[in-house]
């Protein structure tokens, strides 16, 4: 089976991020770059899948400038077959990429598009299920359990409280939660055989889809910095300050 | 003339079998892995001279080793190397009755010798008989095998043993014997009474036999013990190739042969062009990998030292040579016919020898066991090395293979985002400087040394303590130095011991540029890791500088009166030596001079200096799992509450954490303080212009 996996370049979850003084983005210089976590289990699952099946294409896409090729080498070094960067200089709204990669499945006709629940830089959580919509697929989102029998597919998803067992046909869109699996580390001759892996570049403004961004960031804004304790002296001091100051009791 | 003939006959035979069996095991080293060690002679020589014919190994005082065995070896080596000439004598004598090796006669060196070698046999016996008690009365664990890991040598039958040493004990006696009732044969032979003046245990012997049976029967009983004795040697010289008495032939080309770079440089893997990235099979082991196979005495002094072995873990390190050596002899064969018919670089490359021994032969978690603490090294007589071996089986495992405890896949990400195996934001490696003043070389680049702070003084808060003691010490001292800043990157040290190869070259090569850019020539530090590595690997990468520890640098500071000592240490203090810091770079009296010099009383535990016992955190070991009951740390804990301080003195941030961790679980924080030298060195001393 063809899979797609979205992957998304996001800074290191260690990184601290700093908000540029205008409010405008983020400081960029000392941030290291990796593929978003969420996206790792996807490919991974990917892989797994294909492994199991014995056969298939683990296809890795992304939409950025060419510095994301970093990433997509980096999923070809997993294991991933080929991967395709559509190149846009600008960033683009999630409604923008998910039109970019649903017209990029209608072509390629992958069985399964599986990608991370949410990218941990802006956690917007709607890409794959604008994909599903837009390709008319069912769709499986935060799974911590896939499975694959011919051409249906069961899958464990998380929902508030519980856990929820799915079953549908494919062609679909699952996205994947923390808990579906734990990705590998790239061995040496993965790194050596992702060197030459094709790594396609397609112009964004050549796939033919609406790009005009719908959603626009205005500002962005530091969490304020946690004020220091203070210390009570008793119980009924702290239940009158949780009371008259906090007003939470 | 009948007796001649069949003596020939069986010289023949002997030697044949042994001659085959030589050439056997040399076409194995020939068809194996190609390394060079055949420069810097003199020093190979040298050597030899210490560890061969000095047996320093045997006779030192040692922790981990019964002197008592070592005197053994002593005695049976060095009679055996005066009893060559008396071997020689005894197989001449088969073709003339008066031979004597050229210069041996009476009239020159003749009669010393027959006095030395009559004490030699009498001592080679006394070894033998230390042995019989060890084997057969005391079962000294270290030659029956430590459970579990060595479980497969306990239950080994040890006859091989026995034989050998009865051997031994036969050819004494029977010397003895030929000698003795020789030279009571004829009282009217001056030669005979000349010989019985130089040699009087054999005239004892003899007379001895003659008294109660009769000098014909001497006569009669020399003749016999000539044969016996000299059948024995023949058949001696059969059993060495396959049995662990092969060092008796291989032992010294081991030691000639031994690396002579520095003892914790690895060797560098060529990346770009190598075919291969670890050791999986049997015949990818370089020549001297062999050799070591074959030298082992299955002694046991390595297992004895290894923290692993002393914690239950599944690593011995004399069970994995033993297992990588009897692998290798079941496949020899193969691996001579695989080099005569080496391919033509057509595709039709014979495959690898026999499976791949990582996984099945050696298992992981055995490799995952070893702390790279060269405990196992320091001790084995032959000097074979382990450390090497493990590495390299490791490096299979994880480059070729990506098969690790998981919780490494973190460690190396971090290292490849942050640049620390901690993970921490790298923007924060400088965050423990604040408001310390501390120069960056950015602000001024002509200062004489770096201080390289390094991961674990950067990023860990107990250790960060350390740092920031250590540069108070040289502001006092005023020591006109710099930092790397956020520009410091991780020399990647545990991704090398870990098998990461790829990831350490990454690393490596990006901070050897960094200092390249700023120029550095001299470079400060507080950590035996990062000292190793950069004093001894990064000249692989192009990376020459002056590296000098904490210690040594203080030392000079305070000899040279630019750091007074102004209070007073009395503290009962035990050190613990770091592995990397000692038996791999030999720092061992420096960081014992500054505590004493604090007035601290130096306390030593059993083992210290070079038998000192790693902290468990060596080899990258700081980032696995470990099995509670099975702590290194919590055993060298104990070992140093043994002298009942009030300070245990570290002066590596690993160990302070493991030792930290270890008196934490102990609960004695109240009790027993942790330190870095350097910590205590901060609290005695101000600097020179300071009131006092």
């Amino acid at each position: 089976m063809k899979i797609l996996v979205p992957v998304k370049r996001v800074p290191d979850p260690a990184t601290t991020i700093r908000v540029l003084a205008d409010g405008s983005g983020i400081a960029t210089d000392n941030v290291k770059w990796v593929i978003n976590p969420f996206d790792e289990i996807a490919i991974e699952e990917a892989l797994r899948i294909k492994e199991k099946q014995g056969a298939g294409e683990v296809i890795l896409i992304s939409i950025g400038q060419q510095t994301w090729q970093e990433q997509l080498r980096t999923g070809l070094a997993m294991g991933a077959d080929r991967a395709i960067l559509i190149r846009s200089e600008t960033p683009l709204d999630t409604l923008a990429i998910a039109r970019a990669i649903a017209k990029v499945a209608t072509d390629e006709k992958p069985g399964i598009v599986m990608i991370g629940k949410q990218a941990i830089d802006d956690d917007s959580n709607q890409v794959g299920q604008m994909i599903a919509e837009m390709l008319g697929w069912p769709q499986a989102t935060f799974a911590s359990k896939v499975e694959i029998a011919g051409e249906k597919c069961t899958v464990v998803r998380e929902a508030d409280g519980g856990l929820e067992t799915i079953a549908f046909p494919l062609p679909a869109v699952i996205t994947t939660d923390l808990r579906l699996n734990e990705p590998r580390y790239a061995s040496l001759p993965g790194i050596m055989k992702a060197r030459k892996k094709p790594l396609a570049e397609i112009a964004v403004d050549s796939l033919g889809v609406d790009l005009a961004p719908k959603l626009k960031i205005k500002a962005l804004n530091a969490p304020a910095k946690r004020q220091a304790g203070r210390k009570v002296a008793s119980v009924d001091e702290l239940v009158e300050v949780l009371h008259t100051e906090a007003k939470v009791i | 003339m009948i007796t001649e003939i069949i003596f020939s006959l069986c010289i023949f035979v002997s030697l044949s079998g042994l001659f085959y069996q030589l050439w056997r095991r040399f076409q194995v080293l020939r068809s194996a892995v190609p390394v060079s060690r055949f420069d810097r002679i003199p020093q190979r020589v040298r050597a030899v001279l210490v560890w061969a014919f000095g047996q320093r190994k045997f006779i030192r005082r040692n922790p981990g080793a019964e002197r008592s065995a070592g005197w053994m070896h002593f005695f049976i080596f060095w009679g055996f190397c005066v009893l060559g000439i008396q071997i020689i004598t005894m197989f001449g004598r088969g073709y003339s009755d008066s031979f004597v090796v050229p210069g041996f006669s009476l009239n020159l060196l003749g009669g010393p010798y027959l006095l030395l070698r009559d004490i030699m046999e009498v001592a080679v016996l006394f070894g033998v008989g230390i042995a019989l008690v060890r084997w057969a009365i005391i079962h000294a664990p270290r030659l029956y095998g430590f459970l579990p890991p060595e479980s497969r040598l306990r239950e080994q039958s040890h006859w091989e043993a026995y034989t050998i040493l009865l051997l031994i004990a036969t050819v004494m006696l029977t010397g003895l014997v030929y000698d003795g009732g020789r030279i009571v044969s004829d009282p009217n032979n001056m030669q005979f009474v000349r010989e019985a003046q130089w040699a009087p245990l054999s005239a004892l012997v003899g007379r001895g036999i003659a008294k109660v049976m009769g000098t014909s029967f001497a006569l009669q009983a020399s003749d016999v013990a000539w044969w016996v004795h000299n059948l024995v040697i023949l058949v001696f010289l059969n059993l060495l190739p396959p049995s662990k008495h092969f060092h008796i032939i291989t032992a010294i080309p081991n030691i000639f042969f031994a690396k002579l770079e520095p003892k914790g440089q690895l060797s560098k893997q060529d990346l770009e062009n190598d075919t291969r990235f670890g050791t999986s099979h049997i015949d990818q082991f370089t020549w001297k990998q062999v050799l070591d196979m074959f030298s082992c005495t299955e002694c046991g002094r390595c297992s004895s030292n290894c923290p692993a072995t002393a914690t239950k873990k599944p690593l011995a390190p004399r069970q994995l040579l033993l297992d990588l050596r009897d692998y290798l002899y079941q496949h020899q064969n193969e691996i001579i016919e695989k080099r005569s018919h080496p391919g033509k670089g057509d595709g039709t490359e014979p495959l690898e020898v026999g499976e791949n021994i990582v996984g099945s032969v050696i298992h992981d978690d055995t490799l995952w066991a070893c702390n790279t603490c060269r405990a196992c090294e320091e001790a084995c007589p032959p000097m074979i090395e382990y450390v090497d071996k493990i590495v390299d089986m490791r490096r299979h495992l994880v480059q070729e293979e990506a098969r690790f405890p998981k919780e490494l896949t973190r460690t190396f990400k971090n290292m490849e985002t942050q640049s620390n195996p901690w993970g921490l934001d790298s923007g924060q490696r400088f965050e423990w400087a604040e408001r310390m003043n501390v120069p960056t070389l950015a602000d001024n680049p002509d200062a004489e040394f770096l201080y390289y702070v390094g991961c674990a003084g950067a990023f860990d808060d107990r250790n960060k303590k350390t740092t920031q003691a250590f540069v108070r010490v040289l502001q006092k001292a005023g020591v006109d130095f710099a930092c790397l800043a956020r520009e410091e990157s991780c020399n990647g040290e545990t991704a090398r011991r870990l098998g990461n190869e790829y990831l350490y070259q990454t690393m490596a090569q990006t901070l050897v540029e960094t200092f390249n850019n700023h120029k550095v020539r001299k470079i400060i530090v507080n950590c035996p890791h990062c000292f190793n590595t950069i004093k001894n690997e990064f000249p692989q990468f192009g990376g020459s500088y002056e590296v000098i520890h904490a210690a040594d640098l203080v030392r000079e500071l305070i000899a040279s009166g630019r750091l007074k000592i102004s209070e007073e240490f009395p503290k009962r203090t035990v050190y613990h030596d770091s592995c990397y810091y000692g038996r791999y770079n030999d720092v061992y009296d420096e960081p014992r001079m500054l505590l004493s010099g604090a007035g601290a009383q130096v306390q030593e535990m059993e083992r210290h200096h070079k038998f000192g016992m790693c902290c468990g955190a060596g080899g990258g070991r700081m980032w696995l799992e470990e099995d509670p009951d099975k702590r290194v740390n919590l055993l060298r804990t104990e070992q140093a509450l043994q002298t009942d301080p009030e300070v245990i003195a570290v002066s590596c941030p690993f160990c302070m954490t493991m030792l930290g961790d270890g008196i934490k679980a102990k609960q004695l924080e109240e009790k027993v303080q942790t330190l870095d030298v350097m910590e205590i060195v901060d609290k005695v001393t101000r600097s020179r212009d300071a009131e006092s």
